[in-house]
Formats: structure tokens, sequence, C-alpha cells
């Protein structure tokens, strides 16, 4: 009976016609174009950076698209900025929810009235009887008067949806809803779509997960750097197809040629284990480089801060050149011949206001055969030697660091590390928002890296780097390990699937 | 020649306390026309005796200041320590004793800071606004509340209130410590750290920089920078109070922002700082001789500083359009 009215009432509720976008050195999304209708729930998935964030951006009106149209209900709207989004019914659930912690949840779930300008003094029976309301339409029940901070994250996801439904949203989009859930939540987030069914509330789902994406969607958009490679209805397509459509692209020829031979073990992990990882071993040669790739919130970003000391282990053991090590902090690390490139360059690779010679002198200090008393002529020379050997593009070695761009940013935080002569170096994201020139130059430097017998871990979520540059992979999935992969057998189905975490449903 | 003062001037626009630099040359040119006794030997030496106290507080001030921490409780330092110079003496220890205690003390105030703020991780402000209490009432309690006269030392009176070939001691104190700080900012590994912690905190520690030891390294120092602060102040003022330096901290925060720092961390010069002081020192001096009220002067200091910082503001602005 209920499935019937669904389908009577099926009526185009948005529709995005050749959305395109681009940014420097980049085609984020090519012609992209989404049907939606009321109470369909369509699962959109594609492998990182394939455009579904910025898709979503567009949608929200967080960022305006390059071309392409928009329409709700058959008009054509123009979402300059969120708020505009919200006002035509469309509502995003980011993973970083948006609360205000201090507040209570009934305050919360009032909170976007504050705004309007109606608004001028404070109703708390209002903003109850509102609260109440907004939880009862769909179906939850959480204490009102517990602060947002001490809410579970499946809470907070509940509620900040429950404020879109009674904020009258008729396009809902959940941007990797269940990856901070446990079992039982994540069963409770799918019933709670499946009422937004009923309600007529449209969902987009954006998920790695095959098991949730086959639970609740009605059809799956697979996206593909930046098209839609394809559109099916669930019923018409399996696991295995939606995973080929995902990783299937060609290896562009801005790699080297690796001209590395991996050597003996240098160092080798076995059972790590903290809050983030359960259970992670491998073994890295000297002159190798081994890919590390998971999707996101897998826990090789965590992998990588664990290997540096900045997330403890808990368990487990690490053994280099067969001597039994701790990383307790990046100072012993560093003390170990380790180094570390962050992902984030901006705020935890450089120091913005400091020259390009200061930052690239930082770490030299930290090493325990150094003199600590800083020679004028000495920094000179190193910087300049590193300013050439890595072509780094900058007026003079004395530019603040703010003002290089991105691949020359990230080229000056390898230069700081390489001037301590690491043996190891673990690089996260290396190339991540740097443009493809600048990414061919560092792959340049990677591969002369392992020629020199230096070890590298490189940990990314990005599939075509993965696979070029590595001599050896392991992907990650929920903190564990699910794949180890020799060279022969790096290939896109062989990583995509161990990424989802195989493909038993 | 042309190359030369291009140079020159290219250094100049680099220089972080830029506006400070002309905003002083206006200030020196304004009093030496406006009053008669302003532009003389002794009264220079006058202005630099008054600013030396905060001159070399402002040296470790500015690498707090830069490391993004802040200090409040450097006058209640002095009080304590200098009480405690004002005790021994009165109990017939020698001034050497004295001396020692005072800077074994201030160094112990700046040690329990440092703990504080580095391994407690309770931040700065709200550390050193308790210790600015606790420094302070002990001063009280081990004094009792009294003055204790220190005029009769002849070794304070050296350090404090005696002159070299018309140079006073103080003077030569101040450039000392400002020289010794503004080497170990450039040319040692600890100075570089400070500004690394501060320019980015996550960047350090990923470079294997132990921020804790150092921030507590540099709260012990400034320790015992106040020490030598207490000797010059107890000198001065010939007496060791409890209420000594109060309200200190503002004029040397005031000296190190006038020098250039910000307060978000990263950037500051401790030669800015020592002109942010000399600065201070010569706007009291010249209003004074002005006659100008007291809280006229206040008031005035007060704007100074914002206008420094407002240039600063509109300056880097125009910097970053450049870029």
């Amino acid at each position: 009976m209920e499935k019937v009215n669904v389908i009577m009432e099926k009526k185009m509720i948005l529709k995005a016609q050749n959305i395109t976008k681009s940014f420097p050195g980049v085609k984020a999304l090519s012609d992209v174009t989404l049907e939606l209708y009321s109470g369909e729930v369509m699962a959109l998935v594609g492998e990182n950076g394939a455009g579904k964030s910025t898709l979503i951006k567009i949608l929200a009106g967080a960022q305006p698209p390059d071309s392409g149209t928009i329409e709700i209900e058959g008009n054509t709207v123009n979402l300059k900025n969120p708020t505009e989004a919200k006002k035509v019914g469309i509502s995003v659930v980011y993973q970083e929810l948006t609360f205000v912690s201090e507040l209570t949840v009934a305050e919360n779930l009032y909170i976007n009235q504050y705004g309007l300008s109606s608004q001028k003094s404070i109703s708390w029976k209002k903003i109850y009887q509102m609260a109440r309301e907004a939880l009862d339409a769909v179906g939850l029940s959480i204490d009102l008067d517990k602060k947002i901070k001490d809410c579970s994250v499946a809470e907070k996801q509940q509620i900040e949806i429950a404020r879109a439904v009674y904020e009258k949203a008729k396009v809902l989009i959940l941007d990797e809803p269940t990856s901070a859930l446990n079992e039982q939540e994540i069963n409770t987030l799918l019933d709670l779509v499946k009422k937004l069914k009923t309600l007529g509330v449209s969902t987009v789902f954006i998920s790695h997960k095959m098991n949730e994406v086959f639970a609740i969607s009605d059809k799956v958009v697979v996206l593909r750097d930046g098209q839609v490679i394809t559109t099916k209805d669930i019923v018409d397509t399996n696991p295995q197809e939606l995973v080929t459509s995902m990783a299937g692209r060609e290896v562009g020829d801005m790699y080297p040629t690796k001209t590395n031979t991996p050597g003996d073990i240098k160092m080798s992990v076995k059972r790590l284990a903290n809050e983030y990882i359960k259970d992670v071993s491998f073994d890295l040669r000297k002159g190798e480089i081994l890919g590390v790739y998971g999707l996101m919130g897998s826990g090789h970003i965590e992998l990588g801060l664990s290997l540096f000391g900045c997330v403890k282990k808990t368990t487990g053991s690490i053994q280099m050149d067969g001597k039994e090590i701790t990383l307790k902090s990046p100072r012993e690390c560093l003390s170990h011949g380790m180094s570390f490139l962050p992902s984030d360059r901006k705020t935890e690779g450089l120091v913005l206001i400091q020259s390009v010679q200061e930052n690239i002198m930082t770490p030299y200090y930290e090493t325990d055969h150094h003199s600590k008393i800083i020679k004028s002529n000495y920094e000179k020379k190193i910087a300049e030697k590193w300013i050439k050997d890595l072509a780094i593009k900058t007026p003079s070695k004395d530019t603040k660091a703010e003002s290089l761009s991105g691949g020359n940013q990230q080229k000056v935080v390898l230069a700081k590390w390489l001037v301590t002569h690491p043996q190891i170096v673990i690089m996260n994201e290396p190339t991540r928002g740097i443009d493809v020139g600048a990414k061919a130059e560092i792959y340049k430097i990677l591969n002369s890296l392992t020629e020199e017998g230096k070890s590298i871990i490189m940990i990314t979520s990005e599939m075509p780097e993965l696979m070029a540059m590595s001599d050896h992979v392991i992907v990650m999935h929920e903190g564990t390990v699910t794949g180890t992969f020799s060279k022969e057998e790096i290939t896109q189905d062989n990583i995509m699937s161990a990424a989802i975490g195989g493909l038993n449903l | 020649m042309n190359a030369t003062i291009k140079n020159l001037s290219a250094k100049l626009k680099k220089l972080d306390f830029l506006s400070l630099v002309i905003a002083y040359v206006i200030l020196f040119i304004f009093f030496a026309f406006t009053t008669q006794h302003f532009f003389s030997w002794s009264n220079f030496m006058n202005i630099v005796l008054y600013a030396a106290t905060t001159g070399v507080l402002a040296c470790t001030m500015a690498l707090i200041i830069v490391s993004g921490n802040i200090d409040l409780s450097i006058g209640s330092i002095i009080a304590l320590s200098g009480v405690v110079i004002g005790i021994i003496l009165q109990a017939g220890g020698s001034i050497w004793l004295a001396l020692a205690a005072s800077m074994a003390v201030a160094a112990l105030t700046g040690l329990y800071n440092g703990i504080m703020i580095a391994y407690v991780k309770v931040n700065a402000f709200i550390t050193t606004l308790a210790g600015m209490q606790i420094f302070r009432g002990v001063a009280y309690l081990i004094s009792d509340g009294k003055t204790i006269s220190v005029a009769s030392s002849d070794v304070l009176k050296w350090i404090g209130r005696s002159y070299t070939a018309e140079i006073p001691h103080a003077a030569i104190i101040m450039i000392v410590i400002v020289i010794i700080f503004a080497l170990i900012a450039k040319y040692l590994a600890f100075g570089r750290r400070i500004f690394v912690i501060g320019g980015s905190l996550n960047a350090a520690y990923l470079c294997g920089i132990n921020v804790r030891r150092s921030l507590l390294q540099l709260f012990v120092i400034n320790g015992l920078v106040c020490g030598v602060a207490t000797w010059i102040y107890c000198s001065q003022i010939g007496a060791a109070m409890p209420q000594s330096a109060s309200g200190i901290e503002f004029k040397v925060i005031s000296a190190v922002i006038l020098g250039g720092a910000s307060l978000s961390g990263g950037k500051g010069s401790i030669v800015g700082a020592m002109f942010g002081a000399l600065l201070l020192g010569t706007l009291d001096n010249g209003m004074t001789m002005l006659n100008i009220q007291t809280f006229w002067q206040d008031v005035i200091i007060g704007i100074v500083l914002i206008l420094a910082v407002v240039l600063d503001i509109l300056r880097n602005k125009k910097t970053a359009k450049a870029i």
C-alpha cells in the first residue's frame, strides 16, 4: 500500500544538468547530469577525487558551477550560498557536523530560527515545542536537555536530519554518514532514511560500503574523474559491476619509468594496533615504495601518524634493521632516520610566515649529531642546494613559504626532510592539491630517492599514483589491512575490492 | 651608491618594526623642538636608565609572545624576588647572597610557570594571571607588607644608579642582554624553535621539536631575566616593596607589540622590543617635560600602542595585495 503511494506520487524533485566545474589544473566535474524523484534514495559512489565532494558543494550552494543548471521541481534555481540552497529545500548532513556543542539538543534543533529577522525574544516553550515536533516527525527520541557535546556521532546525525526535515528539506544529502558509526547505529540510520522515503523526502546517499548501497538505494550513480560513468536502478546491477566502473581508468604518462631495485627488509611492522588501527603488519624494503591505500576513514591516514609517533601504539612491535624500536614521538622517529610529509602542508608541513630557508632548516637542528648553533653561510649553502636540486621555484631562499605555489611548497617540505638524510620517508598524500606538472616532478624525485636506497611509505587516496609508483601495496579498510599486493598483483579491481572490505555482502 | 641605497631601503621595508622606527624618529624630532632640555646627552641617558627595566624584560617577553604565549606575572615576580633581597639584607646577610637568592626565586617562579604551561597545559594567560596573584601575595606575606630599604648597598647602587663614562650601568646591562637575546633568537636552534612553535605548533611537533621542553626552558630563562630586572628595579627605587613593579607587564607587552610582535605568535623581534621600550620611555620623558598631566600621558600611550598596531595591519594588507 505504502509502496504504491510512493510510486504514484513520483515526481521530479531535483534535476542537475550538465554541471561542469574546473579548478586550476583539474577538471573536477564535467557535464554531470542527475535526476532525483520524490522519496527516492540515490546512492552516489566513486573513489576519492572522483568529484563527489565538489558535486555536493555545488548542490549545497557552497560553490558555484562553471556551467550547468539546477532545477528544483522544474524551476531553475541559482544557489548563491548554503542558505539559499536550504531555502529551496536542499540540505546537507556533513561529515563534520555543524552544531554548537555547549548548547542543548533542543536549542540546536531550534538554532536556525535565531537568524530569522522576526525573532526578537526567546520563548523557551516554543523552543521545546519545535524541538519535540522535529524529533517526533522522524520518529526519534533523544533527551532534549542533553548538551550536544554529550551526544554520540549517531545522535548528532539524527538531530541534523530531524532539523533538516523540520525545515522542509526536499532533498537530503548524506555525505558518508556511516563512516563513524557502529553496526547498530548504522541500522538505525538506514531505518531513518527509509522513514524519510515515506515522508516524500529524497536522499542522496554517499557511501563506500556496498552493502549499505544495496540495502537502501533505489538507484546508483557512479562518478569517476568528474564524469557520470553509469546510472543504474539498483535491481539492475551488482557490487562487482559497480567496483569495475568505479576503478576503470587509464594511467596517464606523468609517471617516470621506475628504475629502483628493492633490497633487504628495512623495517618490519608486526600487529600494530591503537585506537585507530587494528593488527597492521607489513615489511618495508630498502629502495622501495610501499603504497598504502584506503578510502576515507579506513585508518590509512592514521597509520602514517602512528608510524611517526604522533599516535601511540597500544600493542604490536616495530623492527628496524632487525632491531626492536619504539616510536614514541616524532623526535624519536627522526633519530631513527625517519621523516614524515603530512597531508596538510599549510598547517603541518610548513611555517607559512617563515622563509623557504628557515623552513628547510627546521628539522636539521633536531637531529642528534648536528650543532645547535646556526651558521648563516652554511644554512644558505644547504638551502640553495636543495632549491636547485628539487627545482623549487621561488624568487629567493628568503621568500616566505606562503607566497609559493602548492607544488613548490610541497617540495620545500620534502627538502626540509631530505636535509636530515632520512632512510625512511613516510608521505601522507604527497601530491594532494598540486597541479599535474608539479606532480610529475615529485614522482621523479620519489623515484630517485628509491634509487638511492631510501624507503618510502606512500599513503595515498589517489589510485593512479598508487598503481604507477608502488612496488608493493597494502590496502586498509576499517582500520585493518584487507589486502597486501605485490607489484604483479596491483590491479584496480584487486585494490578497490580490498578497499571496500571485500565483495561478500 | 644608488645600489646601496636601494639595498638599504629594501632591507628597511622588510623590517617588522618599521612603523616604530618612523614613529620614534618623528617623536624625537618633535620633543627636540618643543622642549628645552630634551636634546641633551644626560637626558638621553635618563631615558635609557628609565627604560632599562622594561627593555630587559621585553627581551624574553618578546620570545614568549613569539611562542604564542604570554606572561602577566613578571611584575609580581620582581616584587617577590625584590622582597627576598630586602629580607636577606635586613637579616644581615651579604648582598651577594641576597642577589643569588633573588635570582633563584625568580628562576623558580619561571620554572613553575613553565611546568604549568608546557606540561600541565594550562593556558599561559590563566597560569600567569594566577601567578600574578600568587607571587605578589607571597611577597606581601613574607615582607608582612612592609617596605625594606636597600639604598645602603653599594653593589645595588653600582647596578642601577652608577655611571661609567657618562653611561649608566643599567643601560649597559640592558644593551648586553638585548644583544645576547638577539643572538639567541638568530643563531641558536633554541631561538629558532621558539619561532617555529609560535608559527605552527603542529609543524614544530612534526619536525621533531620537543615543544614542551623548549617552552619550559623559555619560561625559566624569563625567570632569570626577571631576576636581573629585579636588581635594576630595587636599585633604582632603593627599596624592596611587595607593591613593586605593579602593572609593569602591560608596559613590557606594549613594548613588544610596538616592536612588531603579533599576539598570535610566530612573529616578533628582540631589537624591536627594545626600541618599543625606548619609545615608551621617551614618550614619558618628553611628555613630562611638556608638563602634560599624567592622566593624559596614559591616554596618549594607549593611543600610540593602538595606532602602531593599526598601521601594521594596514601595511600587511598592502603587502598581501602586492603578492
